[in-house]
């Protein structure tokens, strides 16, 4: 299976949402970064086929999905990042009722709202209403209606979003057995998910894709430009002003501060390995 | 086939007559396995097709939809009970069986599910179209009752067919200006399609008042040839949602 984006664009009015990305997607985790309104949400509801580009196209296996119709829905799974539900509806009633949206018969339907509850950990609470559920929970039931149809395609837009730690580590496990064969686009502001899930990360700023590739090989391109520097407390204060910070830690009375930067930018100042979210802040600064 | 038959099977066909080694013979089972849950997995799964669908969506919307006429019905009803003139005013209330229709139709963009729905195989146009199918059903025993009280409050059945025009018209005119709303994907139309059919409602309503002879016998051809006019849009329409469902292709607010 493999899915192309072609020079996908979408301009709303005079503003350039996401501007001529191409893509190849082979079966995989793929880890979509970017800061708000980088492009992320627009490119992952062309990719659904709900919106329409201004211009390129979408190919499943040299087919065009739009063209594709319920063939292509009927292999895609997708959690859009602001959702809503029914708050009457039970999470077992939501999730036969999508069932039934994605054609699944009410046998096969109820078998798998049974697992997937189980499998995002709400079995116990799938007879209550969704009105009475947390952020989290109803997150995790919207994870679940993804994957009612056994997509061979899943997008998931910030799916971890109003997750516990736990939960979030559920999540990984999750996604990572279930991208086997399966292409699995997934978008979010936690670099470190991206890093433990992703085989491949997509990097977009201001509707472009800037960067793409595995998380050692996006690491690589900030490696020498990470360095950690010791100041005092009233001198970390004028770093920050003057210099790209990434972290600030206080060990006893000084100040441990990670610096972005292309050269050596103090005398004490030691190289360190860089991580996806060094790269991360030092694409969105540059 | 036991497994020593199956072991000579084997060593038969291969034509070998090599002996099977229990370590890759376990390898083979454990490669076939996998081969079959990866064929399992790639094999496509059953899809219920549309009336199965319409019979899901009555599970779940059933209730709502009939419930929503059913209340209309009894409205209509003790109006009609208290109402002289009866038959002029029949075009007053038959749009509010399309009023009724709206909350099921515009749930998902309510409730902000149509994207999550836009994305199913049923796409928008299938849910549209089994709502539209059952909402019908419940509108034509809402509108035959109403013409039923009508005749008993009138004690004739004389003029039933300018009668049932009279209910239709203004039916027919409400629901294709919902359903073209719709397709025009304006995001406003939940709204916009609840005040139209309410302004609908009292503009009959005061013609029933203010322009009797709307109703008298001569203007029969008028109310025909708006009925002939109106159908047509509404089988448009209606037409318009099949073959979107036909061609699995997005159909409401988020299309």
């Amino acid at each position: 299976m493999e899915l192309s984006v072609d020079r996908l664009t979408k301009h709303y009015g005079s503003k350039i949402a996401v501007d001529c990305v191409s893509a190849v997607l082979k079966p995989g985790v793929y880890g979509l970064l970017g800061e708000n309104g980088a492009g992320k949400t627009t490119l992952m509801r062309m990719l659904c086929a709900i919106l329409e580009s201004t211009s390129g196209e979408v190919f499943l296996d040299g087919r065009e999905i739009v063209s594709m119709g319920a063939e292509y829905r009927d292999i895609l799974g997708y959690l859009p990042q602001d959702f809503g539900y029914y708050p009457n509806y039970t999470a077992r009633e939501f999730l036969l009722y999508m069932a039934a949206l994605k054609g699944i018969p009410r046998d096969m339907a109820k078998k798998r709202a049974g697992e997937l509850l189980e499998v995002v950990g709400l079995n116990d609470v799938g007879t209550k209403k969704m009105k009475t559920f947390s952020g989290g929970m109803k997150q995790r039931v919207g994870i679940a209606q993804a994957l009612l149809n056994h997509p061979k395609l899943l997008i998931l837009d910030e799916p971890t979003a109003g997750l516990d730690p736990k939960e979030r580590v559920r999540f990984r496990n999750l996604i990572s057995d279930y991208a086997d064969g399966r292409i699995v686009i997934l978008s979010t502001h936690i670099v470190s998910d991206i890093e433990a899930i992703a085989d491949e990360v997509l990097l977009m700023k201001k509707g472009k894709l800037v960067s793409q590739g595995t998380v050692s090989e996006l690491t690589k391109e900030a490696a020498g430009k990470v360095w950690e520097l010791t100041v005092s407390p009233a001198e970390a204060k004028s770093w920050q002003e003057r210099a790209s910070v990434a972290n600030l830690r206080h060990e006893g009375d000084q100040v441990v501060l990670r610096i972005l930067a292309d050269e050596k930018p103090a005398e004490g100042a030691v190289p360190c390995e860089a991580t996806l979210e060094d790269l991360y802040l030092y694409s969105m600064q540059a | 086939m036991s497994d020593r038959e199956l072991k000579r099977y084997l060593r038969e066909s291969l034509g070998q007559g090599a002996e099977i080694k229990p370590g890759k013979k376990a390898e083979t089972v454990m490669r076939c396995a996998e081969a079959m849950r990866r064929y399992g997995e790639c094999r496509e799964e059953e899809r219920t097709g549309f009336w199965q669908f319409l019979s899901d969506v009555f599970r779940f919307e059933g209730l709502s939809i009939f419930g929503l006429q059913a209340g209309v019905l009894f409205l209509i009803c003790i109006w009609l009970g208290t109402t002289d003139n009866v038959s002029y005013y029949i075009p007053a209330f038959t749009p509010l069986f399309a009023l009724a229709v709206i909350p099921p139709l515009f749930r998902s963009q309510y409730y902000k599910m149509g994207e999550m729905e836009a994305v199913t195989r049923a796409s928008g146009a299938e849910t549209i179209l089994a709502k539209l199918i059952l909402a019908g059903a419940a509108n034509l025993v809402g509108i035959t009752v109403v013409l039923g009280l009508v005749m008993y409050r009138r004690q004739s059945g004389e003029g039933i067919g300018r009668i049932i025009l009279y209910g239709l018209v203004p039916y027919l005119v409400c629901m294709t200006t919902i359903l073209r709303l719709i397709r025009l994907r304006r995001r406003e139309s939940l709204p916009v399609c609840a005040v139209v059919t309410i302004v609908y409602c009292v503009v009959w309503g005061i013609s029933a008042n203010r322009m009797p002879q709307v109703y008298e016998t001569s203007v029969t051809g008028l109310w025909i040839l708006l009925f002939l006019v109106f159908g047509g849009f509404f089988g448009r329409e209606i037409g318009v949602i099949a073959e979107r469902k036909r061609e699995g292709k997005l159909y409401g607010i988020i299309g």
